[in-house]
């Protein structure tokens, strides 16, 4: 099967930063990607780019279309929640469902108005009379009855309760998903998307350092609890990171067998967190701020 | 086409204050005000009015006609013809370009309050939703650039004077029935004929269509402007809209000591100003106004200007949205 996003070399500078640095990467349909970066990672800058939003050099193809000269065409099939979208606040509830029924061929009403029956936004609101979660439970109504084969969302729960995240989330696989759709997801709270993602990219000074499958993060990385007397010995194996934990140190290694490590004391797959933690934190990258890898991280 | 409408639509639900609801104020206005003057002309005439001095005059027929001989040895004729269009009051038909002047009246007001809207609504037309950060929800959907800085384009030009139009023509019917009514009660006079009053209406309506659409053909590039001005802008395009051109005048004559920018501005709206007042009440006057218009070079070269501008609004959409 085609694939959904394949770019090679991905670049673009602003000035002097470079916000994406060759930045190649494969998605598949069906699967939902976690792109994770602390600010200024360039994130935004790479969804953009897949968005048609932003020029970018490099080869890039998303659903085989070029996003910059066939965008219009392309986002017929793909749709977005940016950050920083914000609805127009003139907006009345039931001329966005008009607007979207009108401009957009795979707009589905009838899902639109079946996610609105479930929350109480009226039909005749104003945006601008919405709260703050009404407001994204509006804009993901408009979003998710969209039958897009490729779904991007850059911090949808951004701002939102934690009731309403979980809430999004589980609408978001039972309601939305299906083989035929991929995600692409960013978000800060990396926890909460853990268990739903098939695969996952770190993002890092415009270059990835992590892209993987979920499935091999198992194989590739070990988190070992070592007490205070056996950390000589697990040092001497090459942790990519490591950090103080109650009697002794959380280590976590990089495609170090899991079967060398267990002698040693305690193992298991570390959380996406952590790794990106570490990832972030790596001690290769000297030239890199303790902190800045910290606020990525709810 | 489908979504050029639902483009459209969205420009009305957006504006709906200044686009909808001002005509409709302005209607209720203008008809509070025509009721208070007809009120204050039936009292005029009724209690102030001097009284002609009709002792000394001579009343007397003159073939089929009659003749007025005042005292001071002034003295009218008046036909058969006219007596009988004076008599049944039929003065507006007698006299059609006295009605299309007054609902011309009628018509200008709405065309000038327009105007100034319109300048708001293009200068915010296309930064108003890159400040609110909007833009990326409208850019989330498969519509183009060119689509809607053109559909923006149309609903100024062509979409917001339909609402004003309507309340010009409410206004004015609405002006022919006080008048009917004053004429055939208070003066108690048959009322004019249906078909004259018809004419005089189609006829206005159709210099209201060709005033406005002649005014917005010379004024396109201004409109383009402020809308390339609305793309261009981080902040307050107003303040460029304004700004470039009057540092483009000052520059010029600093430089050259000529004003040849300046006459050329100053010409254009001229000439966009003078369409609604030679066109919107004279009816008779469309075809000969449109093709003086279609001979001015200035004219096309406008046209070439907007066209570039709304390239380059196009463009800065597609390329320099973001604030």
């Amino acid at each position: 099967m085609e694939a959904v996003i394949k770019a090679r070399g991905l670049t673009k500078t602003y000035g002097k930063t470079k916000a994406l640095d060759g930045v190649d990467l494969d998605l598949a349909p069906g699967r939902i990607m976690g792109l994770i970066g602390p600010n200024g990672a360039g994130k935004t800058t790479l969804l953009k780019s897949i968005l048609g939003l932003a020029p970018v050099a490099g080869e890039l193809s998303v659903l085989g279309m070029n996003p910059r000269t066939e965008r219009s065409r392309l986002l017929e099939q793909v749709s977005f929640i940016a950050d920083t979208a914000i609805l127009p606040r003139w907006l009345k509830v039931s001329e966005a469902l008009d607007y979207m029924t009108g401009v957009h061929p795979r707009f589905e009403r009838e899902r639109a108005e079946a996610f609105l029956a479930r929350t109480g936004i009226k039909r005749q609101s104003r945006v601008r009379e919405l709260s703050k979660g009404m407001l994204t439970q509006l804009h993901l109504a408009l979003i998710m009855a969209i039958d897009s084969k490729l779904l991007v969302l850059d911090e949808p729960t951004l701002g939102l309760d934690i009731l309403y995240r979980k809430q999004f989330y589980s609408s978001l696989l039972d309601d939305y998903f299906d083989a035929d759709k991929t995600l692409l997801i960013t978000t800060h709270q990396v926890e909460e998307i853990e268990n739903l993602l098939t695969d996952v990219i770190f993002i890092k000074n415009g270059k990835l350092c992590l892209n993987v499958a979920m499935d091999d993060l198992d194989s590739l990385y070990t988190e070992l609890h070592v007490s205070a007397d056996r950390v000589d010995q697990a040092q001497a194996l090459g942790p990519i990171y490591s950090r103080s934990a109650l009697g002794g140190k959380a280590m976590i290694f990089e495609q170090v067998e899991r079967a060398r490590l267990a002698p040693l004391g305690e193992t298991k797959t570390p959380s996406l967190a952590d790794l990106f933690v570490a990832k972030m934190e790596a001690p290769h990258r000297p030239g890199a701020p303790a902190s800045s890898g910290l606020e990525g991280v709810a | 086409m489908n979504k050029t409408i639902m483009q459209l639509k969205r420009e009305l639900w957006e504006c709906r204050a200044s686009f909808i609801r001002t005509p409709i104020i302005l209607a209720g206005l203008l008809m509070l005000l025509l009721i208070v003057g007809q009120v204050t002309v039936q009292f005029k005439l009724g209690d102030n009015f001097p009284q002609p001095d009709v002792s000394n005059t001579e009343v007397e027929s003159s073939g089929n006609g009659l003749r007025l001989q005042l005292s001071d040895d002034r003295s009218y004729e008046i036909d058969a013809a006219d007596l009988h269009k004076l008599k049944s009051g039929e003065l507006y038909s007698s006299h059609p370009q006295l009605l299309g002047a007054a609902l011309g009246m009628i018509h200008i007001v709405f065309a000038l309050v327009l105007l100034p809207i319109l300048s708001v609504y293009f200068l915010g037309s296309l930064y108003s939703d890159r400040r609110d950060q909007s833009v990326f929800f409208w850019k989330s959907l498969p519509v183009t650039e060119r689509r809607n800085v053109l559909t923006k384009l149309a609903a100024g030009v062509l979409g917001a004077p339909i609402f004003f139009g309507a309340a010009a023509l409410a206004t004015g019917i609405f002006y022919l029935v006080l008048i009917s009514v004053y004429t055939g009660v208070f003066l108690n006079l048959p009322l004019p004929g249906l078909g004259h009053i018809l004419s005089s209406f189609l006829g206005s309506i159709a210099s209201l269509v060709a005033g406005w659409l002649m005014m917005s053909l010379w004024a396109l590039p201004i409109f383009c402007w402020l809308m390339f001005c609305s793309a261009l802008a981080k902040k307050v395009p107003f303040l460029m809209a304004l700004g470039i051109p009057l540092a483009l005048v000052v520059l010029e004559f600093w430089a050259l000591g000529s004003r040849h920018i300046g006459s050329a501005l100053g010409d254009q709206a001229k000439w966009a100003l003078a369409s609604l007042g030679k066109v919107i009440p004279f009816p008779d006057q469309i075809g000969i106004q449109a093709l003086q218009m279609l001979a001015e070079p200035a004219l096309w070269i406008g046209w070439l200007i907007s066209a570039l501008l709304l390239a380059a609004s196009i463009w800065l959409r597609n390329y320099r949205y973001e604030i």
